[in-house]
């Protein structure tokens, strides 16, 4: 396993945690009658933001955990982060995975506004589309490393 | 498409003297997964990427690689 799909690995358990965390914000909202509140958005937003450092601690530490299992399980001290070609080929097709389901939610998120949702579902249907997309890119990329 | 490309790397290998795939990974500048994906003809090296290869074995492209119909 190299460092890009190690990195993958991380990528996706980090944001599996990260996002149990925010739809778990996001169900309490619904639940409480914040989705509903004239503040809703604005509640929606802060949460959103906290996601950003939150998934860059988790991220760093997921990292190093990584780095520190792979030395301990192959007995290889010094870590190879070197991304190539093949690297970056598989990211760009992850990349056009993530894109399409990102663009699918934010289409999944109009409709849901021309229907007649609020703008929380909207919103909380992007972020959904963003996290999906995320999700798929990352699998892509795992099937990638494993079958080429 | 890959399975259209063969490559006789392995060989090659061998005949530079049991080189190992890190080692040719190393000469190339990629990493020896990639080495291996190409060897096992998984994945398709770009052309640059493939005459690396070759001159790395100080042989031209077509003894290395080989596009089959």
């Amino acid at each position: 396993m190299n460092s890009e799909e190690r990195n993958t690995w991380v990528a996706l358990i980090s944001s599996l945690i990260v996002n149990a965390w925010f739809y778990r914000q996001i169900w309490i909202m619904f639940h409480n009658g914040t989705s509903l509140a004239p503040d809703g958005l604005q509640i929606w937003a802060r949460t959103v933001i906290w996601v950003i450092p939150v998934s860059i601690i988790v991220t760093i530490v997921l990292t190093i955990l990584a780095s520190m299992l792979y030395a301990v399980v192959t007995g290889e001290r010094a870590a190879a982060f070197m991304k190539d070609e093949r690297d970056r080929q598989f990211q760009l097709w992850g990349l056009g995975v993530t894109m399409i389901v990102c663009v699918a939610g934010f289409l999944a998120a109009m409709t849901s506004l021309a229907l007649g949702t609020s703008g929380f579902v909207a919103f909380t249907l992007i972020y959904f589309g963003f996290s999906l997309g995320d999700l798929a890119g990352n699998l892509l990329k795992l099937a990638l490393y494993r079958n080429r | 498409m890959a399975h259209n490309i063969t490559n006789q790397i392995r060989r090659h290998r061998f005949d530079a003297g049991e080189m190992t795939q890190a080692d040719l990974a190393a000469r190339v500048g990629v990493t020896r997964q990639t080495i291996m994906a190409i060897e096992a003809a998984k994945y398709s090296p770009s052309l640059e990427l493939a005459f690396q290869i070759a001159r790395a074995f100080g042989k031209p492209l077509d003894d290395v690689f080989q596009y089959t119909e």
